[in-house]
């Protein structure tokens, strides 16, 4: 008697927790995103290919500004949002916080690479090479190394309380350590001035304008590849509680 | 001229690399889904057990 | 006043321990030391550039030292099961944290109090400049400080003597780059120098608090 009690029991919080309610609601929520940021792209493009204006120094290449900008900010909000995930999975103890972090991991890692990318491909049009140190492509690449770090310690430690937690300190360290590692390397790119790799000066209105069109899209993107992620984690540890109760 | 190369293929990576991504997710998604599924049968396939178990009790002396 | 004397217990307790077993020192000395040599055959080095090239030399040493150092120490608490052991006395992890901290700083200090003549001989530069024993000290404290808390971290994986690295060297970057500035300005002289003591003074007292404040975070099951 007791035995069969505790399945259903289990059946039923499965239901609560993962069931009908969630599923129904995930589709909706995801499908909206989607056609959001589908849409958005498409604007974007447009705007960034027929509307925007050439840039006098720089010539075509230049419009990479109008993806690069948006794919480091989106990086850098990804690790903001791990770092608040992980003061509140520390404070709460609630494990839907770690899944939150894990999620903002992930992607943040897919769009730094990207920033990497063509932040590099920029440069090499701008000034000839395909690297140079300056301040914001040096703290995005160690902040690459922060965020597979992160990866790496979560693989090693599996899916955890223990793998959580160490990897909540690794958020809230790297996090407060960003900002003094770019200070730190703007300091020293004043001593040896590197070519940087960005436009300087104030921008016109129309290419601030575009630009937003493009932030707010790639933010829908985010969005919703959190909320993928996000239940992707839920579902895999309802998949492992399930089983495990099973033995 | 060169310009316009490197900018294709700095638009045509963030999309490729992107949408790759996506692509991965919803299979990983899927996989998992597939798998909850497969556990939740065998809950219940041991749960039916359980019951039809108790449905014949042995007797107690 | 009880946690002081906490600290000091168990710092008493890993310094005995290592003074008995001599390998980690003299392993770590000798490591150092190979890396300068090495350092010379690698950039060939003359009297005009060795200025440019003596602080990184001398502070790669210290960082990979630092490193292999901070590995050993927790693989081998792990291994005796002492820090176990440790968790179970109601003993504040803050103080547990300080205290190996200061033996991680104590073991990586005599690294460098060897390494450093044997630097100022093969690198002829001298040695004996007042602010380099601070440079040296903030320095070592900031890798000391975020490296302890990641060996812990490391300690519970596999692959620890690798995934150690990986999580602390971008980490330190701000330390490295500030005291390979800083040592390098006490050998020439250079006008308009950013303010690089102060920047690793600022980077150990914030990450030396929040290290000790999330210690127990990593260590408690």
């Amino acid at each position: 008697m007791a035995l069969a009690n505790n399945q259903t029991h289990i059946e039923e919080q499965a239901a609560q927790q993962g069931g009908p309610a969630a599923t129904v609601r995930l589709p909706i929520v995801s499908i909206i995103l989607l056609a959001l940021t589908s849409i958005g792209m498409m604007v974007s493009i447009g705007l960034i290919f027929l509307v925007a204006p050439t840039d006098a120094v720089e010539g075509l290449p230049q419009r990479i500004f109008y993806f690069h900008v948006p794919v480091s900010w989106i990086g850098m909000l990804a690790f903001g949002v791990l770092a608040a995930a992980s003061i509140a999975y520390l404070w709460k103890k609630d494990e839907r916080w770690d899944w939150l972090a894990r999620a903002s991991a992930e992607i943040g890692t897919v769009f730094i690479t990207l920033a990497l990318v063509t932040g590099s491909i920029w440069g090499r049009t701008t000034w000839g090479t395909w690297w140079t140190w300056d301040a914001r492509l040096t703290t995005t690449l160690i902040l690459w190394f922060i965020y597979i770090g992160y990866m790496m310690l979560r693989s090693y430690m599996g899916r955890t309380h223990a793998s959580a937690r160490s990897a909540a300190v690794l958020g809230i360290i790297g996090f407060i350590d960003v900002p003094i590692i770019y200070e730190s390397v703007n300091w020293w790119r004043t001593l040896h001035p590197q070519p940087e790799v960005g436009t300087p000066g104030a921008l016109p209105p129309e290419v601030v304008g575009i630009l937003m069109v493009s932030l707010v899209t790639f933010t829908l993107l985010y969005c919703f590849l959190m909320v993928q992620l996000y239940q992707l984690e839920k579902t895999q540890m309802l998949a492992q509680r399930l089983r495990a109760s099973l033995e | 001229m060169q310009g316009i190369n490197y900018l294709i293929a700095a638009y045509a990576i963030v999309w490729l690399g992107l949408l790759i991504y996506m692509a991965i997710v919803m299979l990983r998604i899927r996989g998992v889904r597939t798998e909850l599924a497969a556990v939740e049968e065998l809950v219940r396939e041991q749960h039916n057990n359980a019951t039809t178990i108790n449905d014949n009790p042995t007797p107690k002396y | 006043m009880i946690f002081l004397e906490q600290v000091i217990a168990i710092l008493w307790k890993d310094v005995r321990y290592e003074l008995r077993s001599k390998q980690m020192w003299t392993g770590m000395g000798l490591f150092a030391l190979l890396v300068l040599v090495i350092f010379n055959f690698a950039f060939d080095l003359r009297v005009d550039n060795k200025a440019a090239v003596a602080p990184g030399a001398l502070w790669v040493a210290f960082v990979f030292a630092s490193i292999l150092g901070l590995g050993r120490t927790i693989a081998a608490e792990r291994e005796k099961g002492s820090m176990d052991r440790l968790l179970l006395c109601p003993v504040d992890r803050k103080a547990i944290y300080l205290a190996k901290l200061l033996g991680n700083m104590l073991f990586i200090g005599v690294v460098e109090v060897v390494a450093l003549p044997i630097f100022a001989a093969l690198f002829d530069v001298p040695l004996f400049v007042g602010p380099l024993l601070a440079i040296v000290l903030l320095g070592t404290l900031g890798i000391a400080a975020v490296g302890t808390l990641f060996s812990a971290m490391a300690a519970a994986t596999q692959a620890r003597e690798l995934l150690l690295p990986i999580l602390v060297f971008p980490l330190i970057v701000p330390v490295v780059i500030g005291s390979v500035r800083a040592t390098g300005t006490l050998l020439v002289a250079t006008a308009n120098e950013p303010p690089w003591l102060g920047l690793i003074a600022a980077f150990d007292v914030i990450f030396l608090s929040v290290s000790m404040l999330t210690f127990v975070y990593v260590v408690e099951e």
